[in-house]
Parts: structure tokens; sequence; C-alpha cells
């Protein structure tokens, strides 16, 4: 539980009103009872030292007194000398017949005689009324500081002119006031009261302090029930009324009762939201009012006790004891009441703080922690798809390099193209013309024009296929890694090549391995590398006589499971100081090689998950070995 | 009597295509898949005329061109080839090819220059040779 200032909403004075439940309130504002004394309290035991007596009408139980006591011994170690305390309790809730008082106020008189009493401090109507009949025994010409008592009891009891006071104002008005903050839409506000005289004077009150209220608000006042009678009219009630339970100590049999728990009995039942004036009933199901704090009443006691202990008596001299409005958060939740209502000067008990209120640094930490996270979380997705997008960039300009150069070397081979693509246009031609004359012969050798019609379809499928060769290695695709024959990707490599390859005049010898050699890769891109590879081959060789240009290609399935293709010729060999970077871009052992063709062919050979190398065994010449997974 | 002509090109269909060709003009021709080959079987035939291919393995067109004049043979040669190279034109005239032709090689492009090197026989390697480029042939 705790209690916060609605318009702070942030919990506190928590400790000052957590223990103050009872329903001192009635008892203190009752005249009907009799109190017995109490133990004294020791506050300073100089015998200079001011001394004060406090006399309660209620029991030392009740939390009313407690609260009280507690705000008056705050207020009196203001004072700068000693003082010591005394204090009887009368409990007239109990001890109210007329000889237990003069026998108290004997009493008292005998344990007073000795000592010199600065003032008395008086709680409740009760125990006024009795220091106004035995103060001439208790404690003759001592000033009286009365409080925990109406403005109006003080009034027309008139006690002596050296009294001064703390007069209570339970506020009917402020706390009907309070309820239609809260329910503005509320037409009927409905009043209880019980049937002491006590009640009846709360019942006029009421209508005194109610008169004034607009036209359009129905006040309806119930008194001088039985107690179910009342539970039953607070249950028939409609949820917009306003139940104000002001007092109910009797009912109309004559029963009295603790009113908190009859209030509570009633609030309970009750289908509209209830009301009372004493901050005793919060807790026991009234939504709240407008109220003092018995803690303020003590407070203000001991700071006119002082004044009267320094002389400065101001006789009849009355100060309001502060109230204001005070609310149970339970019941604003029953009833589903905004908090943003509530004056500013609302002070909310019970308050129960929210999951984030209750546990804000360890939210605080865990939001902390989940808000870091998330961020990591997030910057590390950002990370990988921007990864991913230079990856992408990177493929696609590899990709875009690869084709760039491949068509830059188809563009070298043309010639080479050119004379291969001819041949066979060459030999459909001199087949066709031949074709002709022979038609024209008689008689026409028909068998001879079979073969010549073979002969021009078979060229003509061999042009088709160089063109469609060419086409694949010049157009731009995205090089889909599928399953493909090594082998037959060499094979129409070199027959592609055979032209330049002839016109360089370097054999090439090429040695499958039996079969079909699968590998997951791209046909055209390979093919690239075979031709990077060979060509590179062919020109390390081109000082070397026409006999000794020649290039071995050898393809294998190692025991490992890995497809293995070598290329050797017998040039020079790579030259040392080139050997680790003979991949990288831009360099070259060719004067006239831009030096991009086996940083190129490296990076198809890596796209497929294999390596591309120059072995260092080879005595003479280069041996490349590319080695690619098994599909 | 039909006239001899060799035909020397590394491309079997060409050498088949060129082969009914020369037949259907009414020549006699003899192929080799090589200018070794062609230089071999000089040894027991002299063709009347060659056409030598210039893109060949070994020997190369011209290179068969170069050793026919170098060994003093009087056989005109007619260099054909699949790519014009730079140069290589100016290069077989000089060294006294009868014509230069680009494949593919029409018929009348083929006996025009057939027709030639029987003329430069005849009349020896001082006559004008005979030239027919792509842009000739049609």
């Amino acid at each position: 539980m705790a209690a916060k200032d609605a318009g702070s909403c942030i919990p506190h004075r928590l400790l000052s009103w957590l223990f103050r439940r009872g329903f001192a309130g009635f008892l203190l504002a009752s005249m009907a009872c009799l109190f017995l004394p109490s133990a004294a309290e020791t506050r300073d035991s100089s015998t200079e030292g001011r001394k004060i007596l406090v006399v309660y009408q209620s029991d030392p139980t009740l939390p009313a007194a407690l609260e009280l006591t507690e705000g008056l011994k705050a207020s009196l170690e203001g004072i700068q000398v000693g003082f010591e305390t005394y204090s009887e309790y009368l409990d007239l809730l109990r001890f109210s017949q007329p000889e237990n008082l003069a026998r108290k106020a004997a009493d008292m008189a005998a344990k007073y005689a000795g000592i010199s009493l600065d003032v008395v401090i008086v709680v409740g109507p009760g125990a006024l009324k009795f220091m106004m009949e035995h103060r001439g025994e208790i404690a003759p010409g001592v000033p009286l500081v009365v409080g925990a008592i109406r403005d109006q009891t003080v009034r027309d009891w008139k006690p002596p002119a050296d009294t001064m006071g703390v007069v209570s104002h339970f506020d009917v008005k402020g706390t009907v006031d309070l309820a239609r903050r809260l329910q503005p839409e509320a037409r009927r506000i409905v009043v209880m009261t019980g049937s002491s005289e006590f009640d009846r004077s709360w019942g006029a009150a009421a209508r005194r302090d109610l008169a004034g209220l607009p036209g359009e608000i129905e006040v309806k006042y119930l008194s001088d029930l039985t107690i179910d009678s009342f539970v039953e009219e607070a249950r028939q009630l409609s949820p917009s009324d306003i139940l104000l339970i002001l007092s109910v100590i009797q009912d109309a049999q004559g029963t009295r009762f603790i009113p908190r728990e009859v209030i509570r009995q009633i609030a309970n039942a009750s289908a509209a939201p209830s009301y009372g004036v004493y901050s005793t009933l919060l807790g026991f199901g009234i939504v709240g009012g407008h109220m003092e704090t018995f803690q303020s009443v003590g407070a203000d006691l001991g700071k006119l006790a002082v004044e009267a202990i320094d002389g400065n008596i101001s006789p009849g001299k009355l100060i309001a004891s502060s109230s204001r409005p005070v609310v149970d958060w339970r019941q604003m939740r029953r009833w589903g009441f905004d908090e943003g209502r509530l004056p500013a000067n609302a002070l909310i008990e019970h308050y129960q703080p929210s999951v984030l209120e209750q546990y804000r640094l360890e939210l605080l930490a865990v939001l902390t922690v989940v808000f870091l996270q998330s961020a990591t979380i997030a910057a590390l997705v950002v990370q990988y798809r921007r990864r991913r997008r230079i990856a992408g960039e990177l493929a696609l300009e590899r990709l875009e390099l690869a084709h760039l150069s491949r068509v830059h070397q188809l563009g070298e081979l043309s010639g080479a193209f050119a004379h291969e693509l001819n041949q066979p246009l060459t030999s459909i031609l001199a087949n066709a013309e031949a074709g002709q004359r022979l038609l024209q012969s008689k008689p026409a050798d028909v068998a001879e024009i079979g073969e010549i019609f073979k002969d021009i379809a078979s060229d003509d499928r061999r042009a088709a296929s160089i063109i469609g060769q060419l086409r694949r290695l010049m157009v731009k695709g995205d090089a889909k890694l599928e399953p493909i024959n090594l082998n037959e990707a060499i094979s129409a490599t070199l027959a592609l090549a055979n032209s330049e390859l002839v016109a360089r005049q370097t054999t090439v010898s090429f040695d499958p391995c039996g079969g079909e050699l699968k590998v997951c890769g791209s046909f055209e891109q390979l093919q690239q590398l075979v031709l990077n590879l060979v060509l590179n081959a062919a020109d390390a060789m081109s000082t070397l006589p026409v006999a000794e240009r020649k290039v071995e290609i050898q393809t294998r399935k190692r025991d490992d499971g890995e497809c293995e293709m070598s290329i050797s010729d017998r040039g020079p060999g790579i030259p040392p100081e080139l050997k680790t970077k003979i991949f990288q871009p831009f360099v070259s052992t060719k004067d006239k090689g831009l030096g991009l063709g086996l940083a190129i062919s490296r990076s198809i050979a890596i796209a497929h998950g294999g390596s591309l190398v120059f072995d260092d065994g080879r005595s003479k010449g280069a041996r490349a070995v590319l080695t690619l997974p098994a599909p | 009597m039909r006239e001899i002509v060799a035909i020397v090109d590394d491309d079997e269909p060409v050498r088949r295509a060129f082969r009914r060709l020369l037949l259907s003009l009414s020549y006699q021709p003899t192929v080799f898949a090589s200018g070794e080959e062609f230089f071999e079987a000089l040894r027991h035939s002299r063709p009347k005329c060659a056409v030598v291919d210039q893109h060949m393995p070994g020997l190369k067109g011209l290179d068969v061109l170069l050793r026919i004049r170098a060994e003093g043979l009087k056989i005109p040669v007619i260099i054909v080839t699949g790519f014009d190279e730079s140069g290589l034109h100016a290069k077989c005239m000089a060294a006294g090819a009868v014509a230069y032709l680009l494949k593919p090689v029409d018929v009348s492009a083929m006996t025009s220059a057939i027709e030639a090197a029987m003329a430069a026989r005849t009349t020896g390697p001082s006559k004008p040779h005979i030239t027919l480029l792509a842009s000739d042939q049609r």
C-alpha cells in the first residue's frame, strides 16, 4: 500500500497515512462516552521542563489517538526547554456513566495535586465537557487547548475564556464536491445518517451544507433505518448516484455499532460509490471525502500548547484544522474513476503502484537490455544486408568483369572465329555450286547430289554450332551453376579456339578421363577459364619452334572425389617474382596483356568452390591446375 | 584431258566440297590435308595449279607458296583464306600468288583464278597476278 498526491502521481506521505485506520473520529466527535486514565508519557525528566497533561476521550489503542499523539509529539519537540507530558484516556465509549466520570475526576485531582501543570490539552468534545466540569478539581486555572472537536460544538458549549482550540471542519460540501468531480453525471445524492443524537446532528449539518446545491441535483436523506434497511437501500441505488454516509453509530432499533464496520457493510453492498467525511473510514469501502488528518490536528494542538506555555494566550482563539480531498485508490479502481479528475491537492491512499512504477528500475534495466539487444540485432541485420548487398554488387561486378573480359577476348579472336565460321560456309557454297552443275549433267549423278546435300546439312549444323557457342560466350548471363560435363566444356572450347591455335601453330592434346566428368558449374565461365589458360599457354610458347609448341590438357577424378583439370605448356614457366601475384589483377608476363585473364580465371574457380594454382613441380613450362568440388 | 588442280586444306569438308566443284568444272582435283602432304605428292605428280588454304597447321598457305618459289617449281598458287589478316594479301601477292581469294569462294571467282593460274603457268610468273578480294567476289 502507498499514498500519493493526485497532482504529482508520485507515492509519498506513505508513512504518515499507512496506519491511520480507526473510527476515532467518531469517538472524538462523539459526546456521550466516558474515558479512563492511561499511562503518562515522559518526554523530559528535567525539573525545569514544562508539564503538559493530555486528556483523550478515547482509549489509547485507537489509531486516531495514536496518529494525533504522533503529530503532537513532533510539534512539542520544538519547545526549547524540556517538557513532560501526562496522558489520560477517558474511554468514554465504555465508561460514560456519571459515577465513573466523577471517580475519574477525583482520581485525577489527587494524582495531579502536587504537579504544577502548564497546559491541559483536551482531545475530543467528550474530554472537553469533562474538563469543563472538573477543571477546578484537576487543574485549576490551567489553560485548556482543545482539539478534534467541531467549531460549532466549541461555540455552543462556551468553554472557559482561556481556552484555545483546533476545530475540525468535517466538510460535507467539500466531500460532495469531490464526489461530483469524480461522477460529473450524477444527479442524485443519497445521505445516510443513523439514529443517535450525534447521527441526527450530522443529518442537520448535511441539510444545511447542501442547501446550496444546483436545482438539478436531488438530495435524498435516509435515516432512522435498521442496518439491514440501510444495506438494502444502498443495494438498490443506481451506479450514477452518490452515496454519502455521514454517521451511523446507532440504528432505528437502538443497536449501537462500531461505525466503520457498519459503513464497510453498507459501502460494499452499495451499487453506487460511497463517500464519507472521516479519514478513519478510508479502507472500509468509501471512495473518499474532504478530510483532515489526525496527525495534523495533533501538530496544531502542539503549536497552541507551546503558545500557552509561553504565555501567549489568546482567549477563545480557534484555528481550523487543515483538510484536503483524500481518496482510496482501490475504490477509484473499483468504480473506474479517472485519476485525472481529482483536484491537484488530493491525496491518494492505498495506492498500489503499477508494475511500471513498482519495478521501474528493473524494467528500465530490462528495457535497456532489450533495447541494446534489439539495437545490436538491428545493426547486425543492417550489416548483414549491407554485406549481402556488397557481395551481390561484387558478384555482379565480377560477372560484369568476367563478361567484359570474355567479350574482349572473343574480340581478339574474331579473326579465328571468322575463319572457323567461313570454313563450313565455304564448304556449303562449293557444294551447292557443284550440285547445281551436277543437276545440269545428263544423266544427273543422284547419289553424288545426295552426298552433297548431306555435306551441306552437316556444314550448316557446324556453322550453327559455332554461332551458338559464340553467342553463349558473348551473352551476359547470371552464371547459373548447374551440373555439366567438364570434358565437354573443354572440347567445345578447343573446337572454338582451333583456328586461333592453328594460326599460332600450337598443337593442343586433350586427354580426358574416361566418360563424363561431372561438375557443378557455369559452362560458359569454365569455357572462358579454359580458353584463358590455353591461350596463355600458347602465348608462353610463341617464341619456341613450331614443333615444340604443345599444350597438354588432362582431366581426372581424384581419389577424394574432386575433379581436376591440368593445362601444361613447354614455355619458360612463371617467373619466381610473379609466382605469388600472378593471379592478381593487372599482373601479366605479356607485353600487351591487361593482366586480367588469370585474375578472372581464379575468380571463376573460387566462385565454383574450387581453386586454380600453378604447381611448381615442372622443370620446364608451367602447369595450371583447376580443382573443382564434386557435384 | 582434264587439268590437275591440287587442293590443299586441312578442313576435310572443305576439301571434299572443292573437289566436287572442280570436278564439275571439268578439272582433275587432287586433295591434300596439309602442305607437307602436298610437297610429298609433288614427287610423283605435278598439278597445273594449286589452291592452297592459308590457315593450316604446319605449313601455311604462304609457306607453301614461298617453298614452291624457293624450289623453283612452276606451279601457280591460289591462296584462299577464311580471314583476311592484315598484310597477308600483300605478302602473298609479293610472293607470287596468282590469286588471293577469301572464303567462301564462289564458282566464278574460283574459275577465274584457276584460268588465270593456267595462263600464268604458260606465260610464266611475270604475268600480272589476279587478286580477288571479298568485295570483288560479289
